[in-house]
């Protein structure tokens, strides 16, 4: 390489992204990104919001129209600087599973469709009707993360004849919440079906994506969602429609997952939602923006965040209408020229709330 | 007991290094491969030459005697695998000595990273490269670190300069980039008074009209 070339392509992705990830400071990181094209390209910036960026008790006094243009500005700006990574954090349930736990649906968080001892995949129980679907649901690093695609392996059964391949016609994705918590490492474990019929009863969605066609090939398929999305619960599910694949022993249908992967932005522990109430009832939630939390390494599981809340805390309510309009404007400023869609009512109706916690002040942020 | 296994190296540019098994398994890919049974040969580097594979074993002989003399100073252990291990105690010592020559051995290997990653560009990018060929975190983490410090607190500009990149965006998009990330050209002294204005409250209606209309992107 002589001295005119660019070194970060050069170097290759794993060698850039070392370097810099390395860069703390979020100016850095757009100065990084404005040096060249192939700069730009590596899309790394992370907001470390471990920078004192309030610097005195003065920040809770702005006037109303500085402190809201200050912190949309913020928040539409870690929304283009965080990685894109893989967002899944845990397994919550499967509809159905054979063989548990051989089969159990942890093993799709696993890459391989094998690893030393044995096979890998999440199996379902076995059906005469191939119409029945199948549902895998899944708990995001994040109570809030914008989702780009999800990938999905079907299972080639290497170990039987024929080497068949137990995908399922079509896959369908949904995000939402969960109206009670579920504890993580509960219970939950031992009694898989139990989990599932929870999922079913407290699982609210507030995104349904659209059908993609899955193909009947051992390999990563990727779904890339027509537009990015925000998932605001952290509780994301794959519904795997249709079965094509008869296991010769017994002549059911099987789907079999070996991998399933969803890739996007966790927004924690910058930004962190909390449901008021029954959300289903009221619709509100309560969107927390911290300046001073410290950027964890790992991703952030819900119990450690609400324990670290800090002195400081920008309250913002959102109405359940608002949250539409409040997502589409995230989403404007993390990939630009998204088209709005008008369907989500006036700037009136936004309803976007600021306040300093203790409710008094109710001024409208419509912009 | 001194271990006896050697293997050897050979550089795309037909050198060949002899090293311990201790200073070979620093490295994860040479490790796997003699794993994998292949260390009975040369092996066989193509992506490394010979003047980087000298910097890559040096870094992974301090690595092991370091390792060794840690081992010393934090549990008074006896075993002493590599010849020129820095420490040769035959009893445990006292804990305030332990402290102190933990602390001693923590500094000279501060100063002896800031030696050893004192190098020319070129020879930075090669030595990243290689770490990241070898699998040697540590190697590959201190370069990553090397790389970063040269690109932190600069301008676009600047940073181009330093290492002779081109700017190939178009007028238009770049136009499109500064409006969208207003604090580009900003030096970190710059960034850090403005920010500090907006926490105090001490722009002028101009200049907060000035970056409304800059960060218009944000909020609409």
């Amino acid at each position: 390489m002589g001295n005119c070339s660019d070194f970060l392509p050069w170097l290759g992705t794993d060698v850039s992204m070392q370097i810099l990830t390395k860069l703390d400071d979020p100016a850095d990181l757009v100065r990084a990104s404005a040096v060249s094209r192939s700069w730009r390209e590596f899309d790394v910036m992370e907001l470390n919001n471990g920078t004192d960026e309030v610097g005195s008790n003065s920040s809770l006094e702005w006037g109303s129209l500085k402190r809201d243009y200050r912190v949309y500005a913020l928040l539409a700006h870690s929304f283009t600087s965080f990685r894109r990574k893989d967002c899944i954090l845990e397994a919550i349930s499967a509809s159905s599973t054979d063989n548990y736990p051989e089969e159990s649906i942890d093993n799709t968080l696993e890459p391989d469709d094998r690893t030393e001892e044995r096979a890998s995949y999440w199996s379902s129980e076995g059906e005469g009707n191939p119409a029945v679907p199948e549902t895998l649901t899944y708990r995001l690093v994040s109570g809030l993360c914008v989702i780009t695609e999800i990938s999905i392996q079907p299972f080639q059964a290497f170990f039987q004849f024929g080497c068949p391949i137990y995908s399922a016609k079509a896959v369908r994705f949904r995000m939402g919440y969960l109206m009670e918590p579920l504890e993580s490492g509960s219970d939950r474990m031992d009694e898989p079906s139990a989990s599932h019929r929870y999922i079913e009863d407290n699982f609210i969605s507030t995104y349904v994506s659209p059908e993609f066609p899955m193909a009947q090939e051992n390999s990563l398929q990727k779904f890339k969602l027509p537009e990015p999305v925000l998932c605001i619960g952290g509780v994301l599910q794959v519904e795997l429609l249709g079965r094509v694949q008869r296991q010769e022993m017994d002549g059911l249908f099987y789907i079999c997952v070996s991998h399933v992967k969803v890739v996007g932005r966790p927004l924690s522990p910058t930004f962190e939602v909390t449901f008021l109430d029954r959300p289903g009832k009221t619709g509100n939630c309560i969107l927390k923006y911290n300046p001073n939390v410290e950027r964890s390494m790992s991703p952030a599981r819900s119990s450690e965040v609400e324990s670290s809340l800090p002195s400081r805390l920008r309250v913002f309510r959102l109405m359940q209408r608002g949250v539409r309009g409040w997502e589409q404007m995230i989403i404007n400023a993390l990939v630009g020229n998204v088209a709005f869609d008008g369907d989500y009512g006036s700037d009136d109706e936004l309803g976007i709330v600021a306040d300093d916690g203790d409710y008094e002040s109710d001024e409208e942020l419509v912009e | 007991m001194a271990s006896a296994k050697v293997f050897v190296l050979r550089t795309c540019d037909g050198e060949t290094f002899e090293i311990d098994e201790s200073v070979a398994y620093v490295s994860e890919t040479i490790k796997n491969m003699i794993e994998d049974g292949f260390g009975h040969d040369l092996i066989p580097l193509p992506n490394v030459s010979s003047k980087i594979l000298l910097k890559v074993i040096e870094y992974c002989r301090k690595h092991v005697s370091n390792f060794e003399s840690s081992k010393k100073t934090s549990n008074g252990d006896e075993k002493d695998k590599d010849n020129d291990s820095w420490k040769k105690e035959k009893e445990a010592v006292p804990e305030v000595e332990k402290d102190a020559e933990e602390k001693a051995r923590v500094e000279e290997l501060k100063e002896w990273e800031t030696t050893f990653i004192d190098i020319d560009q070129q020879v930075l990018f090669d030595l990243l490269q290689a770490a990241n060929y070898l699998n040697i975190k540590g190697l590959l983490v201190m370069a990553a670190e090397k790389a970063a410090s040269m690109i932190r607190g600069k301008t676009p500009e600047q940073i181009r300069e330093t290492f002779n990149i081109k700017n190939d965006f178009t007028p238009e998009e770049y136009e499109d980039i500064r409006k969208k990330d207003a604090m580009n050209d900003f030096t970190p002294e710059e960034y850090e008074e403005i920010r500090k204005k907006i926490a105090d409250n001490h722009f002028t209606p101009e200049e907060y009209e000035q970056i409304r209309k800059e960060n218009a992107w944000a909020i609409e």
